[in-house]
């Protein structure tokens, strides 16, 4: 077969074609910011969830506290109702540390988010989340069962292309 | 003898067995007819269309508890229907189905809406400074609660079983996007 100056130019067609229709596949599959957004909780999740099946050493639990702590901004903001000592504003170092503690004090905990609403703001920098949070656990040291489930209203930015919290309000589902 | 399906040959087939009065032969082929592809398409298609009626518009829930007795049993089985608000809104006095938390609905009625003010003086109920006439409530409380006022984007959700002890009854104030539908009956 001789290759005609017609034949190149349904190659190149074709190739154009296969470009375009790879873009658009990408463009479409690409994960947007409330993808971005609804992983990054689904990581904040894993992080905090303790199993009794893996025992947890002081080391990576500290190695632990300190990656939930990356999740935030240097300083975030918490808004606990009925719990004032647990609200203010927290540097990553001190999170790192609450959450060590608090992580210490159980033998299991188990996280689960639900009626994920986000919201993101048209510059695609800050957003608002808003869920449903239900934590359970036994405790270490009574083996008390801890069951609470909280309305979570929650502020995210976007620094240096990644999501991070930058404030939480938790307040009860129903309220009196 | 061959299991009936859907083709021109077996549809003769079962007017000749109707004709002939072999009932069993079409009863076979109704309760277990030949694993044809339409036939498995057929299953697929109406489990399909059941997973997705009774996940998001016609839920089965049991309830446990009796916070909305008498009006609904301490235990029993309904549906909440979704749609019920799709296109309108919820008013006072609905009794509507909240989300609450994985797996867990709430039935309860709306006694106020966002705006309002909620008071319970020995067990009256007050909106917005007015006594509310509540024939639902059949045991009367003494209930105190102090005037609130119901926040943006809130319902104040009752029970009607005032008889237990007012900590011990979950009622309050809940976000509207917890809402689920309206119990089928």
């Amino acid at each position: 077969m001789v290759i005609k100056g017609k034949h190149l130019i349904y190659a190149a067609c074709i190739i154009l074609f296969l470009l375009l229709a790879g873009f658009a596949v990408w463009y479409i599959l690409k994960p947007g910011e409330e993808q971005l957004i609804r992983r990054h909780f689904a990581n904040l999740v894993e992080q905090i969830n303790k199993t009794p099946l893996k025992k947890e050493g002081a080391i990576p639990a500290m190695a632990k506290a300190q990656k939930i702590a990356a999740m935030f901004t240097e300083q975030s903001q918490f808004n606990v109702d009925a719990l004032k000592w647990v609200s203010g504003s927290f540097s990553r170092e001190v999170l790192a540390n609450n959450i060590f503690r608090s992580r210490a004090m159980f033998d299991t905990l188990h996280l689960s988010l639900d009626h994920l609403d986000i919201e993101v703001a048209e510059d695609q920098k800050q957003a608002v989340a808003r869920l449903s949070a239900q934590l359970s656990g036994k405790m270490k040291n009574s083996g008390q069962d801890l069951d609470e489930i909280r309305d979570l209203e929650c502020n995210l930015k976007k620094i240096d292309s990644e999501w991070l919290f930058e404030s939480f309000r938790i307040h009860k589902m129903i309220k009196k | 003898m061959k299991r009936l399906y859907n083709t021109e040959e077996h549809r003769q087939e079962v007017k000749d067995a109707l004709k002939d009065g072999r009932f069993w032969l079409i009863m076979r082929a109704f309760f277990f007819p030949k694993l044809a592809r339409h036939f498995l398409l057929r299953v697929l298609i109406v489990i399909l269309t059941a997973w997705c009626f009774f996940k998001f518009i016609c839920m089965p829930l049991v309830i446990k508890g009796g916070s909305m007795l008498p009006t609904y049993p301490e235990r029993g089985f309904l549906f909440c229907w979704t749609p019920a608000y799709w296109f309108s809104y919820p008013e006072r006095g609905d009794v509507v189905v909240m989300k609450y938390g994985r797996g867990v609905m709430l039935l309860k009625r709306i006694v106020a809406l966002e705006g309002d003010t909620v008071e319970f003086r020995n067990g009256t109920l007050f909106v917005n400074g007015k006594e509310v006439s509540e024939p639902y409530v059949k045991k009367k409380s003494d209930w105190d609660l102090p005037e609130r006022k119901v926040q943006k984007n809130h319902f104040y959700l009752v029970g009607d079983n005032r008889s237990v002890p007012m900590d011990q009854h979950v009622f309050g104030e809940m976000h509207k996007r917890y809402l689920a539908g309206a119990p089928l009956w």
